[in-house]
């Protein structure tokens, strides 16, 4: 099985939220875990906006160096992908939903997310914690 | 100010260093642990390799910030996505 792990689900691991412990004993049986870069921009912004720079560079190093985690880019066939699931759904996804369903959708991968507008994409399945 | 704790040690032959056994606890070092080490102009800082269940609760003091974190950023998605 493969997962790709939306900012918020990163962000529930950081703050050891019971919601996702099945998720997290998944991965450590073996399930491919991905993220993008993008989500990597939302956690430093928010965390730096939040509770600073240190904490953000901190967290930040931690979560790219990951031995179990992969972080994917946007490249050209990511980005025109997002953009079709975006052209498709328009105002009801942003750019990071697309990025982050683009991947899910090319790794066939389960999406697991905090934004319920991602229910909204039927190309791919969602696990939403919220 | 920074709030540093700071360690002395000397580098054995082929550049060997030993981490002190309070920072190899608090950070979970064992052996054959992975450590990446960044080249940071002037200063080498060494991380250590974790697997994502070791990041699970990390953050644990911070849940109320968390929680509003994840809020907001639904925010500004929903708020982007229909502008």
């Amino acid at each position: 099985m493969k997962l790709v792990l939306d900012t918020g689900v990163i962000m529930l691991i950081l703050k050891g939220d019971k919601k996702i412990k099945t998720l997290i004993k998944d991965i450590s049986y073996g399930t491919e875990a991905y993220t993008t870069t993008i989500n990597l921009t939302e956690l430093y912004y928010k965390t730096e906006q939040k509770l600073g720079k240190e904490t953000a560079v901190t967290w930040l190093n931690r979560i790219i160096h990951l031995k179990d985690l992969a972080i994917v880019p946007v490249d050209t066939e990511l980005a025109i992908k997002a953009g079709k699931l975006k052209a498709k759904y328009r105002n009801k996804i942003s750019l990071a939903d697309a990025i982050v369903a683009a991947l899910a959708e090319k790794t066939k991968a389960k999406l697991a997310t905090t934004d319920k507008a991602l229910n909204n994409i039927e190309e791919i399945e969602v696990l939403t914690y919220s | 100010m920074l709030n540093l704790n700071i360690y002395k040690v000397k580098v054995h032959k082929k550049g060997l260093i030993v981490l002190p056994a309070r920072l190899r606890k608090k950070y979970k070092v064992k052996e054959g642990s992975e450590i990446v080490l960044l080249d940071d102009n002037g200063q080498i800082i060494l991380i250590p390799r974790y697997r994502i269940v070791d990041l699970y609760g990390i953050a644990r003091e911070h849940a109320e910030t968390i929680d509003e974190m994840i809020k907001e950023i639904e925010e500004e998605r929903k708020n982007e996505a229909s502008t």
